[in-house]
Parts: C-alpha cells; sequence; structure tokens
C-alpha cells in the first residue's frame, strides 16, 4: 500500500478516534463543538482516500521519507533532555542538550574537533540566556539537584 | 489623525530602542538560512511578556518586518532564499551577486523593500479603521464564521493540498477544545496531567513553528558544505543605487500593488507576493529574456512586493481576527497574549496600544532600510552559521522560551510532542499554519458557537441563525469559494503534470 493512502487512511482513523473521544463522555452540550470538528475531520480525511486511491493522484504533494538513521540520535537527546531537566536543573540539561546537538551534527570529521568548536559556542550561548531569562526575565527555572 | 496623535509614543525613547533591537535582529535572523520569520517571531513571543503591551507589539512587528527583507541577503550572497519571501529574489539577485553586483543588489532589496513596505504600512494605516467599525455590525454567528473564515482560508489557499489543509485547520480547532469548555467550564479530553491547563498557544505556536525546522536543519547539518559559494561585495554609492531604483517606476509599482494586494488576502503570505510580482514584472517586461541573469527589476520587484505585504496582512488580523499571512496568524497569538482582541475594541478602548504599534511599524520600514544598507555587508557572515549551532540554539532557545510563559514544565512537554508531530505531519504533506491558526481561532469559534446557539434556541432555531443574513451568507460564499479557488488550482497544476510527463 502507497504512502499516500497510508497517510490518507491514518487521517480518517485520527477522525474517528478524536470523534470517540468527543461522545464517549456524554455530556452533549460541552462536547457539541469538538464532535462536529471530529466529523468535519473525518469527512476530510475520506475525501483524501478516496482521492488517492489511485496512486498517481497525489503525486504534487506525496509524503517525504523521514531519515531515521540521521535523525534517530536528535530523538533520544529531546527525549533525555526532557526527562532530565527538572531533575538535573535547566541550565545543565540545557548546555548538555547544545552540546550533544551540535557535537553530534558537526560537519567536522573529527568528533573531537567538533566538540572542541562546539564547547565555546555552548558556553557563550548559554551565558546570554542566563543573562537574558534570569537576570532580565527574572524567570525561575528548575534548578535540580545541579545547577 | 489618530496615527499622527500617537506618533510620540512611537518615538519614545523605549520605544525606539525595541525598535532598533528588533530590526537589527530581525535582519540578522532573517539572514539566517532556516530562520523563517514566522519561527522567529514565534520564538521571541515569550520575551514580550514582561513588556508593556504596545511595546511587545513593536518587538514582533519590527522582527517580522525586517526578517522578511534580510531574507534577501542570504538569497543573493549564497543562493540559498533566508525566508520563503525571498524565493523570488533569488532568481535575479544571486546572477547579479556572480557578476560582482552583490552590493548593488543587496541595496536594490532594502530601498526597494522600504518603498514597498511604507506603501503598506500607510494602506494598513488607513483601511483598518474602517473595517474595524464594519466588524461592529458582527454578532456570535459572524463572528464563529469569521474565525471558520480564518482556517479555512489559511488551509486551503496556504497549503500544497487542499484537503491536508483543512484537515491541519479542523485538527487544529479539535486541539484548541482540550482543557477547559470555555463556555461550561467542564474539563475535557485531559488524557495526561500535561494538558490539565489545555494547550497553550505560545507552547503551540513555537514548538509547530521551531522543532519541525529543528529536525530540517539537523537532516543536512551533519553534511555540512552547505554554502558553496560567497560572493564578495564591491564598492558602490547608495546615491546611485537610489536614483537607479526610483527610476524603476514599473517594477516598483507592480511589486508594490501585488504585494498589498495579496496582503489583504488572508492566507496568502510573501512568498506568492514575490513570485506573482516577479512573474508579472518580466511579463510586462520590454525584454523579458534578461529576467533570471541578474535583472535589477527582479529584485525591485520581488522585495518590494514581500515587504508591501506586510501592512496588509495584518488589516484582516487586526480587524476580523483573520491573518494574511502565518507570521500573522503568529502575531495574533502575540496580541491574544496581551489580553488584545482584534476586533473595534482595538480602536477604541486599545487606541494607545494599536496605533503605537502602527505608527512604529511605518518607522521600522525607516530603521530596516537604514540597517539593512549599514549591516547586510557583516550580516553575510551569518550566513556562515552551521546547521548545527543553530539547530542546537533553537531548541534550548525553544525550550526555555515555552517554560517563561506560565513557568510550567507541562508547556515545554506539550511543545516538544507537538513540534516532533508535526514534523512528521510536514513529511506526510500537512502544513503547521492551519493547525496554528486553529488552535488560535478555536475559542473563538466555540464560545460564539456556543453564544450563537442560545440566542438561536430562543428565536429562530440555529439553522437560520448561522445561515441567514447577508454578511453570514458573504462569510460562508468566502469560504466556499476559498475552498473552491484551490481545488481549481490543484486540479489545473495536476493536469499540467500529467501533459507534461506525457
Amino acid at each position: 500500500m502507497n504512502a499516500t493512502r497510508l497517510t490518507s487512511i491514518g487521517a480518517l482513523v485520527l477522525s474517528l478516534l478524536l470523534y470517540w473521544a468527543a461522545v464517549a463522555p456524554g455530556d452533549p452540550r460541552s462536547y457539541l463543538f469538538p464532535e462536529v470538528i471530529a466529523i468535519a475531520m473525518a469527512i476530510l480525511a475520506a475525501a483524501m482516500l478516496v482521492r488517492n486511491w489511485k496512486p498517481s493522484a497525489a503525486k504534487g504533494n506525496a509524503p517525504s521519507s523521514v531519515p531515521w538513521s540521521r535523525l534517530w540520535p536528535a530523538f533520544v537527546i529531546f527525549v533525555a533532555y526532557l526527562l532530565l531537566a527538572q531533575p538535573l536543573g535547566f541550565y545543565l540539561t540545557s548546555w548538555l542538550a547544545f552540546v550533544a546537538i551540535s557535537t553530534v551534527y558537526s560537519p567536522a570529521e573529527s568528533s573531537i574537533i567538533g566538540a572542541k568548536r562546539c564547547l565555546p559556542a555552548s558556553f557563550v550561548f548559554l551565558g546570554i540566556l542566563y543573562l537574558v531569562f534570569v537576570l532580565l526575565l527574572q524567570v525561575q527555572t528548575p534548578r535540580g539537584v545541579l545547577f | 489623525m489618530d496615527f499622527i496623535r500617537y506618533l510620540p509614543d512611537a518615538l519614545s525613547a523605549w520605544n525606539l530602542l525595541i525598535l532598533c533591537i528588533g530590526t537589527i535582529g530581525g535582519l540578522v535572523l532573517g539572514a539566517t538560512p532556516g530562520l523563517s520569520p514566522t519561527m522567529a517571531v514565534a520564538l521571541l513571543i515569550p520575551f514580550t511578556f514582561q513588556m508593556p503591551a504596545d511595546s511587545g507589539l513593536i518587538l514582533l512587528g519590527s522582527v517580522y518586518t525586517a526578517t522578511v527583507a534580510g531574507g534577501a541577503v542570504s538569497a543573493i550572497l549564497v543562493n540559498i532564499p533566508g525566508a520563503p519571501a525571498n524565493i523570488a529574489t533569488v532568481l535575479d539577485g544571486h546572477p547579479l551577486a556572480q557578476q560582482g553586483r552583490a552590493t548593488e543588489a543587496l541595496h536594490y532589496c532594502f530601498i526597494s523593500s522600504l518603498i514597498g513596505g511604507v506603501l503598506g504600512v500607510l494602506v494598513l494605516i488607513f483601511f483598518t479603521p474602517i473595517l474595524a467599525n464594519f466588524a461592529l455590525k458582527f454578532g456570535p454567528s459572524e463572528l464563529f464564521w469569521i474565525a471558520i473564515l480564518g482556517v479555512t482560508v489559511i488551509g486551503s489557499l496556504g497549503s500544497k493540498s487542499v484537503l491536508k489543509g483543512l484537515f491541519a485547520g479542523a485538527f487544529g480547532l479539535w486541539l484548541s477544545t482540550i482543557g477547559y469548555d470555555p463556555v461550561m467550564g467542564v474539563e475535557r479530553f485531559v488524557f495526561s496531567s500535561y494538558l490539565t491547563g489545555g494547550i497553550n498557544i505560545i507552547a503551540a505556536l513555537i514548538g509547530l513553528f521551531a522543532i519541525p525546522q529543528v529536525l530540517g536543519m539537523l537532516e543536512s547539518a551533519a553534511s555540512g558544505g552547505r554554502i558553496s559559494e560567497m560572493y564578495d561585495l564591491e564598492k558602490r554609492s547608495v546615491w546611485t543605487s537610489f536614483r537607479y531604483n526610483i527610476s524603476r517606476v514599473r517594477a516598483l509599482t507592480i511589486g508594490s500593488i501585488t504585494g498589498i494586494i495579496v496582503g489583504l488576502i488572508p492566507g496568502a503570505g510573501g512568498q506568492i507576493a514575490g513570485l506573482v510580482s516577479y512573474d508579472q514584472t518580466r511579463k510586462m517586461s520590454r525584454d523579458p529574456s534578461r529576467f533570471g541573469k541578474g535583472e535589477p527589476d527582479g529584485v525591485i520587484a520581488a522585495e518590494s512586493a514581500n515587504n508591501a505585504m506586510v501592512g496588509p496582512s495584518l488589516v484582516p488580523l487586526l480587524t476580523l481576527s483573520v491573518p494574511g499571512s502565518p507570521t500573522a496568524a503568529v502575531l495574533l497569538g502575540g496580541l491574544l497574549i496581551h489580553g488584545l482582541f482584534p476586533g473595534p475594541n482595538l480602536f477604541t478602548t486599545h487606541a494607545k496600544v494599536t496605533w503605537t504599534f502602527i505608527d512604529a511599524l511605518l518607522l521600522g520600514q525607516v530603521l530596516m532600510a537604514v540597517f539593512g544598507l549599514m549591516i547586510s555587508r557583516y550580516s553575510r557572515f551569518v550566513t556562515r552559521v552551521s546547521n548545527n549551532f543553530m539547530a542546537a540554539a533553537v531548541t534550548v532557545l525553544a525550550v526555555f522560551g515555552t517554560y517563561s510563559v506560565q513557568n510550567n514544565f507541562s508547556d515545554v512537554m506539550v511543545m516538544m510532542t507537538l513540534g516532533t508531530a508535526m514534523y512528521f505531519g510536514i513529511k506526510l504533506g500537512f502544513s503547521p499554519a492551519p493547525v496554528v491558526l486553529g488552535i488560535i481561532l478555536g475559542p473563538i469559534a466555540e464560545t460564539n458557537f456556543a453564544q450563537g446557539r442560545l440566542i438561536a434556541e430562543s428565536s429562530q432555531g440555529v439553522l437560520p441563525y448561522f445561515f441567514t443574513g447577508t454578511i453570514n451568507l458573504v462569510l460562508i460564499a468566502l469560504c466556499v469559494g476559498s475552498i473552491g479557488y484551490s481545488i481549481f488550482t490543484e486540479v489545473r497544476a495536476a493536469r499540467r503534470r500529467k501533459g507534461a510527463s506525457q
């Protein structure tokens, strides 16, 4: 089954799930608007499915592939960033995330060279963020066990 | 003349400082490939919380204006448009740089942006109050249709696929219903503790626009070597360029008028303005064959159009809550978080804030040209910043910006989740702008839908209330018309592709 058709089926399944979520609680007054929206989404998804049934029909806006081999480190960094930000502290995890992203995705041939370039930039960037958010905007960020 | 009355407020030392910072920052951000004006404005919204409403809006407005113009720097020097609005600038701007005329191209870019931008803001000044007074006639049914029109227009005209655009818009409307029901106060769809307060508009804006761009940058980051050629800047007098630029009346007129018209059409945006004006200028030229090979008129038309679009794109936004471009949709979020609701009240109750903002936009056009001409020589260095640093900086800034809105980590989780999901959505052909607009306009649509139902049940009935009346019918016709037009252009493009492949 081609990706375009799968996208349409996925959209239809999502709209039916959202419709179910809107009718399940059983309070018609509060849920009427999301219910109507979910029905509209289902109609649009069904129209997409009909239109994309022929593989040639959706050539102009066909789905493109996700380069998983390049992006999996980014997803791991994102998840780790979110999980560690509160227990370790915002600034430390942000610094780690900055260094990790800029080193892993550095165009430099050696990771040591990449890290050497990334470290000064990470200190400058986090320093500016600290000045802006803590001193200027007075935002209280989670400190965690570390800074 | 309210805009003259509030001019001193725009000229106050603090607002001028904000305007200068926003303009210079916007030029640098615009010159950076990969950072779109929409994302730049979305990332800046949290910084405006601590400011007075007028200063916050001035910062966002000046960044909007300057990023569009700044995007031409990388378009001309490295053949990469800094923003989608600068795609048409590449066509003749980069060939000019290849011929050793990069400074000349940059001069035309900023001078044309100034002329187009000033004309655009004048349209904003004179048209907006008229349309705002007209909006006084709107009741719940009309306001409901206005919200639906906003989502429909962005979904259909602003997306590659009408069905996917409308689906994305409807999904945004559904997302806006998470949290407390605005009328009954009932908690809905709180599947996780992170969703207790609903989806914060700023978290959604930052996530939907910034995270997909971060992942997009990382796709190409490790390969490096993004910029193959960088052209040096020759010495040239601004005055020489200015005299030539204003003598190109045809290109400036076509560019400015096209930009103004496209800006007034909700959902169209600077990319369409630039490309349409470039195409029209080429067609009306005595020698169209010169275009694409370094014709100054190409740069002049494209740049005057994309900046002329900025002011008019705020006309439907400030009067009817219908943004004229995706960046204007983000500005709508900025207005709402400062407690300013589009409509006639903006020009009565909040006249000081609104007119100070509009006056500052006018001043911003002049500053954009002055600073642009001064710093474009140096801003080319920004184009050398690697994607890995850019992506790392945007990720961290997105997390800090989102957290600072309510000091709530749930917003960060929502931002990251929505952003990552949107990346996959973009890969499947969906656009973030309709989702964002759905989230912003959802509460307006739902509140007016509920109020309209209450009124209708005690009078003529729900269907007649929502589907009769001149304004309702015009708005419904506009919804249907925008969808019909988009379907027509999509079918025509498909036929052309089919014809070309045969």
